[in-house]
Parts: structure tokens; sequence; C-alpha cells
């Protein structure tokens, strides 16, 4: 598969919302920490539309916090309804992610 | 502090960040800010968006990053992630907008109706003087009436079609800047000429439909309902 930006669809606001729950954070570091920890091509463009569909949807609050350059900065916290949100993504991704194992493992199966 | 309040605060601080944004990345924030605005996304949401991309923009910057590297390079794709995820606008705030945009253009073409009628001259030399015979009546013309429609109608579609059309526009005025004259003369001349000669088919028409009353009014009727629609731009803004 060429193009895992479809795969990742799914996945990426699971793993922003992993991130915003290790600590207070902000769409670039949100982006630099998906890229340190393997996820390829994420950058702040790709998961800002993200992080407006999870405040909309109450999963996590922003503030304006002063930034040591230019702008105020828009921090991103874990809501209540977010730690919910995070809890059942991981049971589900788990589901998945033992399922696709399952599958790959088969033995006799050519399917690999 | 209320939406408007808000609205108005963030819009005069998104201004001065604005001048803090380079040439190159200007011209692509504001075709970004053009495209948004047309959509659903409501007034206030958009001047946070605003400010979340002119943060995203200048911190790129201050890192020496393009734009192009830091949102990819179909901005267009990416303003529709945007507006797909972003709250709709609330339907008051659709209301409130067609009711501002319909009261401001008939207010406006109702002043300049009336000054064009001759009326403003006609009482400064007759009716001034108090006389008895003097006629307050001004008329509403058919021409008037359709003006106002076909004028409102276009600029509304005119403003929605530059707002869709804002990533393509900018790469046809860069086509014209860079392709020779000899090639994109031709299709410019063409199109010159169908707008000139809607113009002046409009022109035409609305001089001949000037002719034809449909009632007539008391002037103090229609400087009230100027009034009228000024304090309902108020209400809606």
């Amino acid at each position: 598969m060429k193009d895992v930006s479809q795969m990742l669809k799914g996945t990426l606001e699971g793993c922003i919302l992993k991130v915003i729950s290790t600590s207070e954070t902000y769409g670039y570091e949100i982006s630099e920490k998906l890229k340190a920890n393997g996820f390829p091509d994420i950058s702040e463009g790709t998961i800002y539309p993200l992080l407006l569909r999870l405040e909309k949807n109450g999963c996590i609050a922003a503030t304006y916090k002063n930034s040591p350059l230019g702008p105020k900065r828009k921090y991103f916290k874990l809501t209540d309804a977010g730690k919910q949100e995070l809890d059942a993504f991981w049971v589900k991704w788990l589901e998945i992610e033992a399922a696709v194992h399952h599958l790959f493992q088969m033995k006799g199966d050519d399917s690999q | 502090m209320n939406a408007s309040k808000q609205k108005e605060l963030l819009r005069k601080s998104n201004n001065k960040l604005d001048k803090q944004i380079s040439k190159e990345n200007t011209a692509i924030l504001t075709d970004m800010v053009v495209y948004l605005r047309v959509s659903r996304i409501s007034e206030l949401q958009m001047e946070l968006i605003r400010q979340d991309l002119l943060e995203m923009t200048i911190a790129a910057q201050e890192r020496s990053e393009s734009l192009e590297s830091v949102i990819g390079g179909d901005y267009k794709a990416f303003c529709d992630e945007i507006i797909a995820n972003a709250g709709p606008k609330p339907v008051m705030e659709s209301i409130k907008e067609s009711v501002y945009i319909i009261a401001m253009s008939v207010m406006t073409l109702l002043i300049i109706d009336i000054i064009f009628s001759g009326f403003p001259v006609r009482f400064l030399k007759e009716g001034l003087g108090g006389s008895p015979d003097f006629d307050f009546n001004v008329p509403i013309t058919l021409g008037f009436v359709t003006s106002t429609v076909v004028i409102t109608l276009v600029a509304w579609l005119l403003i929605n079609w530059v707002g869709k059309k804002a990533f393509a526009l900018s790469r046809g005025a860069e086509e014209l800047r860079t392709k020779p004259k000899s090639k994109t003369y031709p299709k410019r001349i063409v199109w010159g000429m169908l707008a000139g000669a809607a113009l002046a088919g409009f022109f035409i028409l609305t001089v001949k439909f000037n002719e034809i009353v449909l009632f007539s009014v008391h002037a103090l009727a229609v400087i009230g309902t100027a009034v009228a629609l000024y304090l309902v731009t108020r209400w809606a803004k």
C-alpha cells in the first residue's frame, strides 16, 4: 500500500488524544511527537482539522497562552469526554490489532 | 462578552498579525481565508480559525519553514478538511447575514435612486419656499425594483463565486502573468466584450424600466424606509 493516509485517518484521532493525555500541548508539538513515534508525513496541517473536530466534539479543550515568539499559542488538554474516547479507542484498537495479527499469522493461508 | 464583540476584537488582532506574514505566505493565506469565508463556517469561528492559521504561519516563518511543508501542497483540500470538521453556521446567523445583505443593498440603492430622481434639487428649489403646490411624492419605478434585485443578486453571486474559486483564480492570474500575451489576449477580449455587453444591456433595460412608474410614495416615507433599513443592518451586523 503506497498511500498510508487512508489507513491512518481512523487511528490518528486516537493517537492525538494519547499525545494530549500525557501533557497539555499545542499543534506543532503534537505533530512532532507523532513523527518522533514513527508516524510518517504528519504535519501540523494534517492534524489541525482533526483538532478542530475533537474540540467541537468536546474531547479536548483549548486555551491560549503566551508564546516566547510571535502570537499566542493554542494549547489543548483532554476533557473527561476525551478520556472516555481515548479509552474506547484503545479497546477498539487492541481488538483490531488482534484480528489483523490473527489473520496474518494463520497457517496454511496464502494471504500473506 | 457577546459573540459579535468577540468577533470584532479577534478581527482587529488578526489584522495586526497579518502584518507579520511574508508576501509569499500572504498570497496563500488570503486565498484560504477567502475560500473559508464563503463556506458554512460561522463568522466567529472563521476568525478563530484565521487566528490559528496566522499563528501556524508565523511559527513556520520563525522556523524558516515553508507554509507548504506545514500544510501540504493542496491548500484547497486542507480548507475542505477544516470546513468538514468545523461546526456549522447557526441558522440565525445565516438568516441575519441574508437580511444584512438585502437591507444594506436596498437602503444604498434607495438613497442613490432618490438622489438621481432629482427630488433633492427640486425640493431645494421649490419645496423649501413652502409652496403649497409642491409635490412631495417620489416615484418608485420598475427600473429601481429590477436593478435592486439584479445588483443584489449579482453582487452576492460574484462574492460567492470568487470565494469558491479563490485557488483557481489565483492560479489563473499567475498563468496570465507568465503566459505570452498573444495566447491570453483573445480569451480576455471575448470575456471583456461579454461583460461589456451584459452591462450595456442592463443599463439600457434599467433606463427603459425607469419610465414605468409602479407607484408613488411620500418623500418622508422613503426617508423613513431608509432609516428603518439602516436599523435592520445594525441589528443584523
